[in-house]
């Protein structure tokens, strides 16, 4: 029925449009120069038998992102915090807790994802899969892509429609590089999710906090803290305490928490562990997990106007989000 | 007025399909189902031998993985609405293909894009979860030692639900709802339940319920269970206590609130009438 496109891109349409990558000369782009991997294995052609679907299921890049912001911004949820601090272990514990039935909020509903087998990739780590144990997931690698990879969610709620959720696996290298060189090379992941995240779990590592580099890291978050402030306003912003099962002496908490409200004075304060109990119906205790997404998928403000679809006088007659949308600012 | 419906039979290896559609044939033979045959179908052969293997009491040979076919079936239901029914057969690897490789091929599309209704088969008893950091138990997971597994069966179902939609999704220009859809947990005997299949998905696999729900609105989908033989059968040493009962009484379904029955086609008619009365 329809041609095989010049370009292994499904979105991509080179010959009207221009190069989706935005190459002037589209030999140069790797999807291009793909096309030639594309063979039907029986008889060397290349396949224009087959459809396919603008989603791999591996994390989104921002070439990605089509494919959900179309009619509606997505929500991003940026995790910021040093390596280590467990930013893709509470990525891995929300999967988890999905799969169990959980809800990120009453009335809310899992909608879909398309980045499953991301998801599936840092989460599978937790699960017990003999022979190996039960462990965290592997460290997310310090790559030099200048965005991060971002785990995606649709979630239906009962008064909004569907609502698309991205949040942020980014290693936490980047945000180290960030803290003490705005400018540092490696740091434009850390920069993009500053600049483009809705609300922020800023991730305060009660292990690092207290151990033999205490001091170190408490300058680190420190500084961190008071980098992300300057970037977005002091807004949208909450402290999360991981690891809060390691005992804080309380001279610690109030340092930090006081540190954190000098530069997010509204910001809430929320601490989460890995469940120690299991409850009547076979699940640990999450409710902390669970308070700080409820919190993070919290349709935000940006520059103080709130994002709405239209209704009223703008209204054209129709449920389509498309026709009844009123625009967005995007940076 | 006789209309043709073409309905999309959706399911992975080994979740029935084949059994079903022979077990169905079985039924609407009889005159005390909802659904039944108005004259001779064209063509029989995709289920002859299932229905051969299921009357010695033997069960049913693996569709082989390249195999599609199609029969075509008159029926009528209990009103007079007559309609043909597209009823396809064909091994569950091609719809495994299409969630490894996240590509359809066209004669596939073109399948999803006409279809009317979508009967989706999904057997729980292979999609358990392992326990994990949140369940906390030291008893022994599910298997998963055949090497790396990108995504586990709820995953790969809600995955393959994904690729269905979005096709019909830009096939209707982002216009239309889904098609009506039947949701059948098949082989229910295995799962000793009790519970009705509405209670069972949305207790056992809450993640694919929640999706379901989310997708479909309560008027446009239904959840049975399936078990078509009502027990399981052998594939070498025929079960004589089910020839002596007769493969036409076993099986049954289970409705959303846990009624049973012995009428395999009451799923079908439910989505019969809902594909005609949209």
């Amino acid at each position: 029925m329809t041609a095989q496109k010049p370009c292994r891109r499904a979105d991509c349409d080179y010959l009207d449009f221009g190069c989706h990558m935005g190459h002037a000369n589209v030999a140069d782009c790797e999807f291009v120069r793909a096309l030639a991997l594309d063979v039907n294995d029986s008889t060397g052609q290349p396949s224009d038998v087959e459809m396919r679907f603008p989603w791999t299921g591996r994390p989104f890049g921002l070439n990605d992102l089509r494919v959900i912001s179309a009619c509606r911004r997505p929500h991003v949820i940026g995790m910021v915090g040093a390596e280590n601090a467990g930013k893709t272990t509470m990525l891995a514990l929300l999967f988890l807790m999905l799969l169990r039935g959980q809800r990120l909020r009453d009335g809310t509903g899992f909608a879909g994802s398309y980045t499953l087998e991301g998801w599936e990739s840092i989460s599978r780590w937790m699960q017990l899969r003999p022979p190996l144990p039960m462990q965290f997931p592997p460290h997310t690698p310090n790559t030099a892509q200048r965005q991060p990879g971002m785990l995606h969610l649709a979630v239906s709620e009962p008064s909004n429609g569907r609502r698309h959720i991205l949040l942020t696996d980014a290693p936490g290298e980047w945000f180290t590089a960030w803290t003490f060189d705005e400018g540092a090379e490696n740091a434009e992941g850390a920069r993009w999710i500053s600049r483009h995240a809705d609300r922020f779990l800023l991730i305060a590592d009660s292990c690092a906090l207290t151990g033999q580099k205490a001091g170190a890291s408490r300058n680190a978050l420190n500084f961190l803290a008071r980098r992300l402030a300057a970037t977005n306003g002091g807004r949208e912003t909450a402290l999360v305490w991981t690891k809060a099962d390691v005992a804080r002496p309380e001279k610690l908490v109030v340092e930090v928490e006081s540190m954190f409200r000098q530069h997010f004075a509204e910001g809430p304060i929320f601490s989460v562990q890995v469940p120690p109990k299991v409850t009547g119906n076979g699940l640990g205790d999450m409710t902390d997990l669970i308070a700080v997404y409820d919190w993070a998928i919290e349709a935000t403000t940006i520059g103080g106007v709130r994002l709405v679809e239209a209704r009223g006088r703008h209204r054209v007659g129709s449920d389509d989000p498309f026709l009844s949308y009123e625009g967005h600012r995007y940076d | 007025m006789t209309s043709t419906t073409s309905l999309l039979l959706v399911g992975e290896s080994d979740v029935g399909k084949t059994h079903y559609g022979a077990q169905l044939l079985g039924r609407l033979d009889r005159s005390d189902c909802v659904l039944k045959l108005a004259g001779a179908p064209a063509s029989l052969a995709p289920f002859q031998s299932a229905m051969e293997k299921i009357s010695l009491g033997l069960a049913a040979d693996h569709t082989p993985s390249s195999f599609y076919s199609e029969s075509v079936w008159p029926i009528v239901d209990d009103t007079g609405n007559a309609a043909s029914m597209v009823w396809p057969d064909y091994s569950g690897e091609q719809i495994k293909d299409v969630i490894d490789t996240k590509r359809l091929p066209f004669t596939w599309r073109d399948r999803v894009i006409e279809s009317g209704g979508w009967v989706i088969i999904l057997r729980p008893s292979r999609m358990g979860l392992p326990n994990d950091v949140l369940t906390r138990s030291g008893a022994v997971a599910t298997s998963d030692a055949d090497g790396p597994v990108r995504l586990s069966p709820q995953s790969r179902f809600i995955e393959l639900l994904q690729i269905l939609l979005f096709v019909k999704a830009v096939a209707g220009d982002h216009q239309q709802q889904p098609p009506p859809a039947v949701f059948l947990l098949s082989c229910y005997d295995e799962l000793a339940t009790d519970r009705g299949a509405s209670e069972y998905l949305a207790s056992e696999l809450p993640l694919i319920d929640q999706f379901i729900k989310a997708n479909w609105s309560m008027s446009r989908h239904r959840v049975f269970g399936l078990s078509s033989l009502g027990q399981a059968l052998a594939k070498d040493a025929p079960d004589v206590a089910f020839v002596d009962a007769g493969p036409d009484r076993s099986g049954y379904v289970v409705d959303g609130a846990g009624d049973k029955s012995s009428d395999l086609t009451r799923p079908l008619q439910w989505l019969m009438s809902h594909v005609l009365q949209p």
